[in-house]
């Protein structure tokens, strides 16, 4: 594949491990962005951000406008939707979603009228006027999130201040396949740049670098010329070999600044703040036009993809729509992202969400793996390649015997899951699922610790309250006795006195009835 | 089930690996095969049928697929080294039994590939070393100072009777052109100094002529070479090899300078016995050695060490095989120190030091 | 006169180091949780009584007085793990006297059909069913350890053990299987 001829503007560093492989790029950045048709009815994932799921605002039957609020966002970690066309609401309803599970959510279905008629927009012409809590709003109600594939929303990542000097913007993309990014900085470079620029606004002027792999010639080009346009000569466009991971935002980072952002600890600790190509642009599009994120550019390649390219799809698009488009009946395989970190999609009447970056058709013989799985020879392959310096070989051994306490003291928790391990291991033994696998069972143990904890507690405050109950009743019993001997005892009293009346009564009878008996000289019985 | 990414896979997998360590020995066996004759060959032949109908026993009883094991060339570098290792002319049925023993009690008890602890090829080295120490240490004189050279009908007919063609005992095979009985280089070296020679004196002896001795230094640059094809495909860990020839090196110069009469110099151990092939193939095995990029120079260090200790001070002539089996011991120790520090952290101690 | 000195030096040395011992005991001594809390950490606090003991703390209090390990269906086969690793004991399999393993459940009350007998309140040991005398019950999803223990009393029969349903969050990758076809050989 061509490498730039730039050269970096800012030194750049090494990073450890990292893979080659085939990049497959110009499946499809040969293209212009280009349009879809609308699809009929779209799928908007209520959960398709990190974070919170969204909280719909509207309902069933509702007329909604390009543009318009369908969901509040739920709480600041969340985000808000918005309709990515005109049309009715047909349903708010559980569906199948974009995820790895292909399990179900909650989503608002959409039927377009074809129109695609926007709402009232309402574009700010110069930014500069407006504070920084006022753009803040207008991003976080634009519903903008990270379109790296994170979706983390950003408005989270852009709220603090405090000793944050430098943005970089990652224009990496190191995935194979994937060249939406490098496609919009070939059209858009501009606007990008107007994204990053409003970004550094909020900070009072940044320093900005753009980290960008030298595969993608043509898109430093447009940076560069965009960059001079714009008369943005602070601008640093840092080359960085191609290499996969570099475009994670760890790895970016310690590429141009040899820093390693410690565990626990945010880039903004370091100073630094970063947003990808895509998002820089959905910013410039909400401040400058007005215009909510509801469509992003998807790659759509793979060999059994007819249609090659980079297009503007609006959110919940099915992907049965976009494989119509590109004819992709042959397709062995659908892969939503790239093809190490993304994952294969069986039900295509799911909708595309903010993260959908890349959706590869699969061929016959692509992306196919039919190795089988065998014994672990300890090579190290895999430990050579990790990006974060981690030792795959013992984390899959402890993965794969359920010890997770010793996965996680060999730091299973910094594992990017990038996938490098997995692609060089000689024995095909599909690493990353491993460390998922206990990774999802390390979290889900978490949970369940605390609501079996709070299982004992709930038994252990009832234990004591039936104890309560019972000491109280217990007492009262007592007490209740207490008083009847007491009581009795009273009354045991006054019998005696009467008793002893009685008795003296009976004496004084019985002396009577003795000398009226004498007489008749019979003896009765004192009873 | 779902299948988690990543999709794309490079083309590799374990069984070229293994052929890959096969053929990084050829130029060793030429070497070999040069100097002592076809016996190594045999040696290989019969440790391989033996190594892979074992396994293939084995892995029937254990109820493993056999099929998808058997295949990925791990017995068959087991047998092969096994093979390198061991003198020409030893009774068939000692390799067979080292090779056995090898698979058996040292690969498959353990859980089969990828979960031993010790080198399978060098317990069965130790074995029959130890059972069997004179067949053991019976090596041919190299065919340039061979007074009766064998060939190829004689070196069946020891291996598989014991004796020559004409009946003549294997003593007679042993015979140098000098009349007296041939032991490898460094065998001799430590019976000439146990009698109060120096080593100026030994070094007299045609055995000893040259870098380490006639053949023997030749069949050490011969597994050099194929080791270096190992390294630079990056099949092997160069850091294992750096840290034995490093080892050897230090603890011999060590010595050395303290007298260099009385201790051989670094050179020659370095190009005697097993060294290049302990070096390059035997302590590389990956199942075996540590897996991190400092502990395999220790392991290495370790291994190059306690060779020159046993050569030097322990009853043994050569220690390749019982410093590796020592190295393996400390494996999951050193692992266990050695581990790098991950993305982030500020030391090697894992999550949990850090938090 | 030297088996005197030897046996002086060896008293000697006895008594230093049975000091040096004697005050690592009480310098190093570890405060940790009484076992049984420890064994009752372990446990899933269902409250269940599957076990035969009236409560998880019961049961952990047997353990520790050297009941059996595998009496704890819900815990499954992971439960047993844990204990044995805790305690130093062998893993074995669960008592299948004892139930199986099930996936988690929580009650549901239809609640039409409640009479308002307050039996299944009585019966709940983590006081997760809301009602009065006379009024309809209702379960606390969240409370509710899914132990079945109210399902029994209730005279008109008229609770439920739903599996929870998967979602996103709870969802778990699976650990991969060998996938060479084990068939081969049988």
């Amino acid at each position: 594949m061509e490498r730039s001829s730039f050269t970096s503007e800012i030194p750049v560093f090494e990073i450890p491990g990292g893979i080659h492989p085939k990049e497959n790029k110009t499946l499809s950045n040969q293209t212009p962005i280009a349009e879809l048709p609308i699809a009929k009815e779209l799928i908007i994932n209520l959960k398709g951000q990190a974070g919170k799921r969204s909280m719909p605002i509207v309902e069933a039957g509702d007329y909604v406008l390009k543009g318009q609020i369908i969901a509040k966002s739920d709480g600041v970690f969340s985000s808000y939707q918005h309709a990515p066309t005109s049309g009715t609401v047909k349903a708010i309803e559980k569906r199948p979603i974009a995820h790895a599970s292909g399990l179900q959510d909650l989503c608002i279905v959409i039927e377009s009228d074809g129109r695609d008629q926007w709402c009232d927009r309402n574009p700010v012409s110069d930014y500069h006027n407006l504070s920084r809590e006022q753009i803040l709003a207008r991003i976080f109600e634009s519903g903008i999130v990270g379109l790296g594939g994170a979706s983390f929303p950003s408005h989270i990542k852009l709220q603090r201040q405090e000793g944050v000097n430098t943005l970089i913007i990652n224009a990496a993309e190191c995935e194979p396949y994937i060249s939406c990014d490098d496609r919009l900085l070939q059209e858009n470079a501009k606007e990008v740049l107007q994204g990053a620029q409003i970004i550094s606004h909020l900070y009072h002027d940044l320093n900005i670098i753009v980290g960008i792999e030298d595969n993608k010639p043509l898109a430093i080009e447009a940076l560069d010329k965009a960059r001079k346009e714009l008369a943005f000569e602070s601008l640093k466009i840092g080359v960085i070999p191609t290499k996969y991971p570099s475009g994670g935002e760890k790895q970016l980072i310690q590429l141009l600044t040899s820093k390693e952002v410690p565990k626990g600890k945010l880039p903004a600790d370091l100073g630094l703040i970063m947003h990808n190509v895509g998002t820089c642009f959905a910013i410039y599009e909400a401040i400058l036009h007005g215009k909510p994120l509801v469509e992003r550019v998807v790659t759509l390649t793979g060999n059994a993809c007819a249609n090659k390219g980079n297009f503007k799809v609006p959110f919940g698009t099915p992907f049965s729509h976009l494989l119509d488009f590109c004819q992709a009946q042959e397709a062995t395989k659908i892969i939503m992202g790239g093809p190490m970190m993304g994952f294969e999609v069986k039900n295509f009447n799911v909708g595309i969400v903010k993260a959908t970056n890349c959706i590869i058709m699969a061929g016959a013989n692509e992306l196919a793996n039919n190795q089988t799985e065998l014994a672990c020879i300890r090579c190290g392959a895999c430990m050579e390649v990790c990006p974060a310096s981690l030792l795959p070989q013992q984390l899959y051994w402890y993965a794969k015997s359920d010890e997770f306490d010793k996965a996680e003291e060999y730091d299973l928790f910094d594992c990017i899951e990038c996938g490098a391990c997995a692609y060089v291991c000689p024995s095909n033994i599909p690493l990353v699922q491993y460390y998922r696998y206990a990774k999802s069972n390390i979290r889900n143990n978490r949970i369940e610790k605390v609501k079996s904890d709070k299982a004992r507690q709930r038994h252990e405050a009832r234990l004591e309250r039936l104890e309560r109950v019972k000491r109280e009743k217990a007492e009262r019993h007592r007490k209740a006795a207490e008083t009847r001997r007491k009581a009795a005892e009273a009354a045991g009293q006054n019998d005696a006195k009467k008793a002893a009346v009685a008795a003296a009564l009976a004496r004084v009878q019985a002396k009577k009835t003795q000398t009226k008996e004498e007489t008749n000289s019979s003896e009765e019985p004192e009873a | 089930m779902i299948l988690s990414s990543p999709f794309d896979k490079e083309p590799n997998s374990v069984t070229e690996i293994m052929l890959w360590v096969i053929a990084a020995t050829l130029p060793g066996l030429f070497a070999l095969v040069y100097f002592f004759g076809i016996g190594i060959i045999i040696n290989i032949l019969i440790a391989s049928i033996t190594a892979i109908v074992t396994e293939a026993l084995i892995l029937k009883l254990r109820k493993r697929p056999v099929k998808a094991t058997l295949f990925d060339g791990s017995a068959l570098v087991t047998a092969w080294l096994i093979g390198l290792a061991l003198p020409p002319l030893l009774p068939w049925w000692m390799i067979v039994v080292g090779t056995a023993f090898a698979i058996t009690f040292v690969k498959q008890v353990y859980g089969g590939l990828g979960n031993n602890l010790f080198n399978p090829a060098m317990v069965a080295y130790v074995l029959l070393l130890i059972s069997f120490p004179v067949q053991m240490t019976s090596w041919l004189p190299p065919s340039e100072l061979a007074q009766n050279p064998v060939g190829i009908t004689d070196t069946l007919s020891y291996i598989f009777t014991g004796s020559g063609t004409n009946g003549q005992d294997i003593i007679n095979a042993r015979q140098g052109i000098d009349g007296f009985t041939m032991a490898t280089p460094l065998d001799h070296v430590r019976t000439e100094l146990a009698q109060g020679y120096r080593i100026t004196e030994i070094q007299s002896s045609p055995i000893i002529s040259g870098l380490s001795g006639i053949g023997w230094q030749w069949i050490n640059l011969a597994f050099l070479l194929g080791g270096l094809i190992l390294i630079i495909r990056k099949i092997a860990a160069w850091q294992i090899p750096a840290g034995v020839l490093a080892g050897i090196f230090l603890m011999s110069l060590l010595l050395y300078f303290t007298d260099n009469d009385q201790y051989l110099s670094p050179l020659f151990h370095w190009f005697a016995g097993a060294t290049m092939l302990g070096a390059f193939f035997i302590a590389t095995d990956p199942v075996t050695a540590s897996t991190t990029a400092k502990g395999r120079w220790l392991f290495g260090l370790g291994i190059g060490i306690i060779t020159v200790l046993i050569r030097t001070f322990g009853g043994y002539p050569d220690a390749i095989a019982f410093a590796v089996l020592l190295m393996n011991m400390a494996v999951p120790m050193i692992d266990y120190y050695t581990k790098p520090k991950a993305y982030g952290h500020k030391t090697n101690k894992g999550a949990a030091a850090d938090v | 006169m030297d088996l005197i000195t030897a046996v002086i030096i060896l008293a000697t040395l006895g008594m230093i180091f049975g000091a040096i011992l004697g005050f690592a005991a009480v310098k190093f001594k570890v405060k940790g949780d009484p076992i049984v809390d420890q064994i009752n950490e372990v446990l899933p606090q269902t409250q269940c009584g599957q076990c035969g003991y009236p409560g998880c703390k019961p049961y952990a209090e047997a353990i520790a007085n050297g009941d059996e390990i595998n009496k704890c269906p819900p815990g499954g086969e992971a439960g047993v793990k844990a204990l044995a690793d805790l305690l130093g004991r062998e893993v074995v399999p669960l008592d299948e006297e004892r139930g199986e393993t099930k996936p988690p459940t929580v009650a549901y009350i239809r609640e039409d059909e409640c009479i308002g007998c307050t039996k299944c309140i009585q019966a709940c040991p983590v006081d997760a069913i809301l009602g009065a005398p006379k009024l309809m019950h209702t379960v606390i999803i969240d409370e509710c350890t899914g132990c079945d223990l109210c399902v029994e009393p209730c005279p008109v029969d008229c609770i439920d053990m739903l599996e929870i349903p998967q979602t996103i969050s709870s969802w778990k990758w699976q650990q991969p299987n060998m996938k060479i076809d084990f068939k081969e050989v049988s």
